[in-house]
């Protein structure tokens, strides 16, 4: 887990439950990329929008929230799920239309990846990602991305620290083979 | 060649690795470990999200406007509040009271003026109003349908200022008139007299009371207990006038000048009272032209040669 720096979680919690400017950027800067990273990783078609709405909805529920930075964090990704699971279902009532956009962005490289090279395959490892189960994907994205650990994922999903494991492990077989019928190698 | 399951510890293993981007064993399980390490490469390469507007506004300190409203526009709001509750308060008011204003103006122009018209016509000092006067119609009604009815106190009065009409209410004195059979109103008549009447109102005591009694008939029981008891009692402290209805109405009623004219109506058809009055008063012209009489002259002057 990604420890914060600046300020102690404990002084930034009564000023931003007061509406304190300063103490909700500072927890925004804390934990906004790793939830970003989540909900783009997920397929949010607004990932921006759906890190906003998880913000706001956190920070108005501060008055009610008493734990550490992990427990906020995990806060923040539970919302985080719920909007995803909500914009899942919009998606699944509105009539499917072609976005050639987010197919170019789907089909074409990343900027860095063209400049440095890191991943050439990444495009085909996110849509495998997000071709797996909800549950699946989330402990994969959970664990890959925001760094949490078994204890905090289980928290999320509202599931025992065997079960997830368990999610963990059937979600990793199935890319790995999946990975392996696309570059041919030998099952 | 059959691929090895990963196991619950391999696979939180190379999660591991991939997380802090690691490059894994080599094999399988490598290239998976480095697939899953690009992701999450590319996922950090994004940019920092941008909050919305009004996520903006709340890190900036200043609340959003559909969360948090101004001190002076919570004042404003209520103010605004109060005045429509005023507004709607007084049209309420306002409403109720016209209504109430046109109902009491309707009730005041409609009860003198129709309503109590009508008592007045069909009642008329029976209701208590006008206690002095005493209606000679109903005097005459009552007095001559009831053979001891009425009482000297309303009889007198009644005939004396207007004969005529007593005559023409005489043929009422008839077994058949309608107001006089009718015991609702002879019962209503002596309620209302007896109550009404003031101590020092003699005719009202004294001639419903009876009269009222005496025509019904079908309704003594509850006609003697109001009229009876409230007339005799104001009679007998009033004197020699209000005594005397109650112990000789028919004597003296019999006496007046009005017994006659009854008694010829009572002769006569009941539909003809104003015939009867032309004749007594007018007997020069029945006989000068009374083409009876003529006759009978032209038949003795053809006898008298034979």
């Amino acid at each position: 887990m990604q420890v914060a720096s600046g300020r102690p979680f404990d002084e930034l919690l009564d000023p931003a439950r007061r509406g304190d400017g300063p103490a909700l950027a500072e927890l925004w800067r804390r934990h906004a990329p790793a939830v970003a990273r989540f909900v783009r990783g997920a397929g949010a078609e607004d990932p921006d929008a759906v890190v906003s709405d998880v913000f706001l909805g956190a920070f108005g529920g501060l008055a009610r929230f008493h734990g550490d930075e992990g427990g906020f964090r995990a806060l923040l990704f539970t919302i985080a799920r719920r909007r995803l699971a909500d914009e899942a279902r919009r998606r699944a009532r509105r009539v499917p239309t072609t976005d050639w956009q987010a197919t170019d962005r789907l089909t074409a490289p990343s900027v860095e990846t063209e400049l440095f090279g890191t991943s050439t395959d990444t495009p085909e490892v996110l849509e495998l990602v997000r071709g797996l189960p909800p549950d699946q994907r989330d402990v994969v994205l959970l664990r890959l991305v925001a760094d949490l650990p078994i204890a905090t994922v289980a928290a999320i999903l509202g599931k025992r620290p065997g079960a997830v494991k368990s999610l963990q492990r059937r979600a990793l077989d199935a890319l790995r083979r999946q990975l392996t019928t696309t570059s041919g190698s030998p099952a | 060649m059959t691929r090895p399951q990963i196991t619950t510890e391999r696979a939180d293993e190379l999660l591991s690795l991939a997380a802090a981007g690691q490059r894994g064993p080599e094999g399988l399980d490598g290239d998976l470990v480095a697939a899953l390490a690009g992701l999450r490469a590319d996922l950090e390469a994004f940019a920092a999200p941008e909050p919305s507007a009004e996520l903006a506004a709340l890190l900036a300190g200043n609340a959003p406007a559909a969360t948090r409203t101004s001190p002076l526009g919570r004042a404003a709001g209520w103010i605004a509040g109060l005045g429509l509750g005023a507004k709607i308060a007084l049209g309420t008011g306002a409403a109720v009271a016209v209504v109430g204003g046109v109902g009491a103006a309707h009730h005041a122009s409609l009860f003198p003026a129709q309503v109590e018209r009508f008592l007045s016509e069909h009642f008329g000092h029976q209701h208590g109003t006008d206690p002095a006067p005493p209606d000679p119609r109903s005097s005459g009604g009552d007095r001559n349908d009831t053979p001891g009815g009425p009482g000297p106190s309303d009889a007198p009065a009644s005939d004396a200022a207007d004969p005529g009409a007593t005559n023409g209410d005489g043929l009422a004195g008839q077994p058949g008139h309608p107001s006089a059979g009718s015991p609702v109103y002879a019962g209503d008549h002596s309620g209302h007299s007896g109550q009404g009447s003031a101590p020092g109102s003699q005719p009202a005591a004294g001639h419903d009371d009876t009269g009222g009694d005496d025509s019904t008939g079908d309704d003594a029981g509850q006609d003697d207990g109001q009229g009876d008891g409230q007339g005799d009692g104001q009679g007998d402290g009033q004197g020699d006038t209000s005594e005397d209805p109650t112990d000789e109405p028919t004597d003296e009623v019999s006496d007046e000048p009005t017994d006659q004219p009854t008694d010829e109506a009572s002769d006569e058809p009941s539909n003809e009272p104003s015939d009867h009055q032309s004749d007594d008063g007018d007997p020069g012209n029945d006989d000068g032209q009374d083409p009876g009489s003529g006759d009978d002259g032209d038949g003795s002057g053809a006898d008298a040669p034979s």
